[in-house]
């Protein structure tokens, strides 16, 4: 946690040297107990500047090939981001996920389940929404915009821009412990999660 | 990562697989225009006879034709039926890691082991990857059980074999995983699989 809070300040600190940042909706994050914070994906700033300007420490599932190298391995969980294999069923990504739920800790992820190529918001990943009914938890729609015009998938440099972040009112889902009420349930909460995030993109 | 990975075509000429890097600029090889970066993620074009057009990236990317429509007049390329084939460099994973935080038990991830550069050849009912040296391997649809992107580079997981990783140092990744993914359903839909819904983390049909 203490080099969490330490790459948060530093995040902070230099950020103005980058570009303006405008952060909206802190007072919709909950200040104790859990919830899951589900974001748009632009780039890959996303995860610092959302992190870095959230007040309470998020734990963050973040594909399994970030982990790869050493530093990375050491450094990435102390910055409480924890891996998933995407390309099959990751039941330990998803236990860990509900277990710092019920810890009562804060659980991030991006629901386009990877970066937008175009800068255009993406179909929701399926996994991510069931994820959102068994947890049963607040969900706190993060939209982040300009991220893709600081820093898109296709340039290797990051350029001066303004970013957004706006953390959105919790919206709640009910928690289905029942697998088939779960995928009926699929759809209409998809919806509902995609237009909380489109919500704050104008 | 390259403007080709957004642009698998070129949007002035529509020459398919055509832009190379040239320093600061990617350029068509087809018609000589020349692509970068401009202003936020807005993307200059300089055309052969100099005439400059600036657009954002996704006013570039509608200029393509969508994935269905090339489907529809996609034909095999060469007498044994490729349909698209790229030089990659592959990874295959050879093992995992485990990754802790001090005593807890986080996950395990996959450990990629060297690359192998070659050939990636797309048909109607399998991929298949030609290394330099070294024996061919082959993916039939009947046995892949996902198809993931992740950052410029394709996974493809398929049933009791390991992830494999390709990355296109010529080619658009997110090109070759919308193809794949077109082609794979095509397959299902002939076979009377179903209609799949989804890719990752596994291919799951209606």
């Amino acid at each position: 946690m203490t080099l969490y809070r330490f790459a948060q300040a530093i995040v902070k600190g230099l950020w103005p040297l980058v570009g303006r940042l405008e952060v909206r909706g802190l007072e919709n994050i909950p200040e104790t107990g859990p919830f899951l914070l589900v974001a748009n994906h632009q780039s890959i700033l996303d995860p610092i500047l959302i992190q870095a300007v959230c007040p309470r420490a998020i734990h963050t599932m973040a594909k399994s090939t970030q982990f790869a190298s050493p530093v990375f391995a050491w450094l990435m969980p102390r910055l409480l981001s924890f891996p998933v294999r995407r390309f099959e069923i990751d039941a330990q990504a998803v236990r860990y996920a509900l277990r710092k739920l019920q810890e009562g800790e804060p659980v991030g992820i991006y629901v386009e389940g990877e970066r937008s190529w175009d800068g255009r918001l993406q179909p929701p990943r399926l996994g991510a929404v069931r994820l959102v009914l068994k947890a049963g938890v607040p969900v706190v729609p993060v939209t982040i915009v300009g991220a893709y015009e600081a820093w898109p998938r296709w340039h290797r440099a990051l350029r001066r821009t303004t970013i957004r972040i706006t953390f959105g009112k919790p919206v709640s889902f009910p928690k289905l412990d029942r697998r088939a009420e779960r995928e009926t349930a699929l759809p209409e909460a998809a919806d509902r999660l995609m237009a909380a995030i489109t919500a704050a993109m104008e | 990562m390259a403007i080709r990975d957004l642009l698998w075509a070129c949007p002035l000429c529509g020459l398919e697989g055509g832009l190379r890097r040239t320093g600061r600029w990617e350029a068509c090889r087809g018609c000589g225009a020349r692509f970068r970066r401009g202003r936020g993620a807005s993307i200059i074009a300089q055309a052969a006879d100099g005439t400059t057009r600036i657009h954002a990236a996704a006013e570039w990317a509608d200029r393509l034709p969508g994935i269905e429509e090339y489907m529809s007049r996609l034909e095999p390329r060469t007498p044994d039926g490729v349909l698209r084939q790229s030089r990659v460099r592959a990874r295959v994973a050879v093992g995992e890691s485990v990754i802790r935080l001090g005593s807890t038990y986080l996950n395990r991830i996959e450990r990629f082991g060297p690359p192998r550069d070659g050939v990636l050849a797309l048909y109607g009912d399998r991929l298949r990857f030609a290394p330099d040296a070294g024996e061919a391997e082959e993916w039939t649809f009947d046995e892949i059980t996902a198809v993931q992107p992740s950052s410029s580079t394709l996974q493809v997981k398929a049933r009791r074999r390991p992830v494999v990783s390709f990355r296109f140092p010529e080619d658009s990744a997110r090109f070759w995983e919308e193809l794949l993914c077109a082609v794979i359903r095509r397959h299902y839909r002939a076979t009377g699989r179903g209609e799949i819904i989804e890719f990752q983390p596994r291919i799951v049909t209606r």
